[in-house]
């Protein structure tokens, strides 16, 4: 299957990945609205750079075959398609962080103010991701690797579109209501 | 008499899998054995009602962060899905390993090739002088099913006093849930603080003052040792064992759980306190296996026989399981203790090995780090330049989390990765020909 990978050695360390990917998985998706709202609350990217402008690489999820993140969730909102795409469900999701504690990559992140957690679900298959798209540095790429078989169990579980408002399921980010 | 005869006149149905109990171990071996062998004929019999649902998730429902709808484990398809032919509501009654056969309540009977128990844990009641029977109307409940949940949800009005007796994980879970519904909460705990088995006396004491500002009433160093009850022989008030009394409406008894071994009673599964099983998740008897909360796990930590009741190491049992049922080659080498769960908004990550002494600790040469910063506290355990078990409170110390459970997971040698790991968990720590060997997706561990 296509995923991102990252080529640490052109990465500038600039975070523009983090924040298109925050932006396109906020109920917002847009950059600018995304970053100044109301109450100034930040969305959270899947793809979180690590390091600094010296030597930087831009993590995000590896898509496991048998991914331990599914395995381990204890509500069911952890899911992988049937191509191989490991999803969460936010509207099922319980923020417990079981998905944090087990992967070994890091790359599940609960934001600050979230009840749920943002992962790589490779922009729901729609086109290239964003975080690809707008590199300046050309240090992420969006292809095929033979060293990583897609392994889908075969059966598809119910995928949820970013923008599929009649979807009962949905990878956009949910909020604390704030008390 | 009559239902004797309809049972004994009763032909067993033939399935190639039979499965008990349709939760976390019971899910993964249906969807272990259906990546093998899609067609062979597969039953699960469980006797709670309802579709697939997540057991953890019972607190979350009583707090109102799910629904009964969303709660479900697996999606709505799941049995068309993997084509399983469904016993809900149903109990197993009586197993005969013999004549490979599970008598059911509904008076049928099923006879496997390959049966699994996946039959999870039942709530540990202590004797308690003066208790009516939990789940009977009389205002002491269990907590450990929906049922309990719907149950509680149903009878607790903010009006209600209620009693918590346990501190442990799923006490102080419910206790949260339930502060949802009413502010009066006093919770019990025979230990000196408050999960005791989970975290150290600096944790639990963040824990602890997060729930006293949500003004419950925690009383450690307390057990009860009598339950009153009034005319109508419901609870009233319990007296704790230094002899004060707490107004009652409502007692949830959550003190912990024990592996559920009924049906395996009286026959020649072996059972040490719960089911005896191989890495590859057999019982002593063959073509008969078990997987979760139910079994004897081994424990990597110390590499010891234990009971390890949590969701993933269900899973991975299960998965385990359904595979050598559907014919591979698989084993399950054990599991370690893991964690994660949050209390009122505060997240806490723990692993491994994470309470002890410092004589122990300087006994075993095992060097402990603390950091802690307001409700943020960080524990790292370290024994021969290996990390063995953490704790992580509070938002500032859980990013990243999974690496350090990867680096105790394999225990890596922490002098060969980049120092501050265990503060800043990042993979550009680690040797750049590992890392990119990794970055290509391949599973580590
Ligand atoms: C309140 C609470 C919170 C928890 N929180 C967490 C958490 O945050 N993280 C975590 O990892 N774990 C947590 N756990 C533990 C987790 O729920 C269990 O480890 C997990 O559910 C075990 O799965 P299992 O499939 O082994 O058994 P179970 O989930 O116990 O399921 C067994 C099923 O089999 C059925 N059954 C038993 N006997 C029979 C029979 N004879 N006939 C028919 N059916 C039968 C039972 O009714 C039950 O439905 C929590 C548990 C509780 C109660
Ligand atoms: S989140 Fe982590 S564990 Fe899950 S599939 Fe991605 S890399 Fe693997
Ligand atoms: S945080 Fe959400 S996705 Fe992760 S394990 Fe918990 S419920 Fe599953």
């Amino acid at each position: 299957m296509k995923k991102v990978y990252p080529n640490e050695d052109w990465c500038l360390g600039c975070k523009l990945c983090e924040v298109y990917c925050a932006a396109a998985h906020s109920p917002y998706r847009d950059v600018h609205a995304a970053f100044d709202t109301p109450d100034g609350s930040k969305p959270q990217a899947g793809i979180v750079v690590e390091g600094d402008t010296k030597h930087s690489i831009a993590i995000s999820c590896r898509h496991c075959p048998d991914a331990p993140c599914v395995e381990a969730c204890i509500s069911g909102a952890m899911q992988k398609t049937s191509d191989g795409v490991v999803w969460c469900d936010t509207t099922r999701c319980v923020g417990c962080m079981t998905c944090v504690l087990i992967c070994p990559y890091g790359a599940v992140h609960k934001g600050e103010g979230m009840k749920t957690v943002t992962k790589c679900d490779l922009c729901s298959c729609t086109g290239e991701p964003e975080c690809v798209r707008h590199c300046p540095a050309f240090a992420l790429e969006y292809k095929e690797c033979e060293a990583a078989q897609a392994s889908g169990r075969g059966y598809a579980s119910e995928r949820a579109f970013i923008g599929d408002k009649d979807s009962q399921s949905g990878t956009e980010q949910v909020m604390e209501e704030s008390a | 008499m009559s239902l004797q005869k309809s049972v004994t006149k009763t032909k067993p149905r033939q399935v190639k899998y039979l499965i008990i109990g349709n939760s976390a171990a019971g899910v993964a071996a249906v969807e272990s054995i259906r990546q093998y062998d899609k067609t062979g004929t597969l039953a699960v019999v469980s006797d709670e009602p309802w579709h697939t649902y997540s057991r953890p998730l019972i607190s979350y429902l009583l707090e109102g962060k799910t629904t009964q709808e969303k709660m479900r484990y697996r999606g709505d398809s799941f049995y068309q899905t993997y084509s399983v032919e469904t016993h809900l509501g149903v109990r197993a009654e009586k197993l005969d390993t013999k004549k490979r056969t599970v008598a059911l309540s509904d008076g049928s009977v099923l006879e496997y090739q390959k049966l699994l128990l996946a039959t999870g844990s039942v709530p540990f009641v202590p004797p308690m002088n003066g208790c009516p029977a939990p789940n009977t109307g009389k205002g002491v409940y269990t907590f450990i099913k929906l049922a309990d949940a719907l149950a509680l949800q149903e009878t607790v009005t903010a009006s209600t006093q209620v009693v918590v007796v346990g501190g442990g994980l799923t006490g102080v879970k419910a206790t949260e849930g339930l502060l949802h519904l009413t502010k009066n909460i006093s919770l019990v705990e025979l230990a000196p603080r408050i999960l005791p088995n989970a975290l150290d006396t600096a944790a639990s004491d963040i824990v602890k003052r997060r729930l006293e500002s949500a003004a419950v009433t925690i009383n450690c160093d307390a057990s009860v040792s009598e339950v009153l009850t009034g005319a109508d022989g419901n609870v009233s008030s319990v007296r704790l064992s230094d002899g004060r009394t707490i107004p009652c409406d409502v007692l949830v008894i959550s003190i912990g759980v024990r592996p559920n071994v009924e049906l395996v009673k009286g026959t020649d599964v072996a059972v040490e306190r719960g089911i005896l099983i191989d890495e590859s998740c057999q019982t002593s008897v063959p073509d008969v296996f078990a997987a979760g909360d139910c079994v004897v796990s081994h424990d990597l930590t110390d590499d010891s026989k234990r009971i390890l009741a949590i969701l993933p190491n269900a899973y991975q049992q299960g998965k385990t399981a359904g595979a050598v049922m559907a014919g591979q080659q698989k084993t399950d080498k054990g599991a370690r203790p893991i964690n994660a769960t949050s209390f009122i908004g505060l997240p806490l990550i723990t692993a491994g090995k994470t309470n002890l002494t410092p004589e122990q600790a300087a006994e075993q040469g095992i060097e402990i780090v603390v950091d802690s910063e307001g409700e943020n506290y960080r524990k790292l355990v370290i024994q021969n330049d290996r990390l063995i078990g953490f704790i992580l409170l509070g938002a500032a110390y859980t990013k990243r989390a999974g690496i350090l459970t990867d680096l105790l997971n394999r225990q890596v040698p922490l002098s060969s990765v980049g120092a501050g790991v265990l503060q800043t968990p990042e993979l550009l720590l680690f040797d750049k020909t590992e890392r990119l060997q990794r970055m290509e997706g391949v599973r580590s561990i």
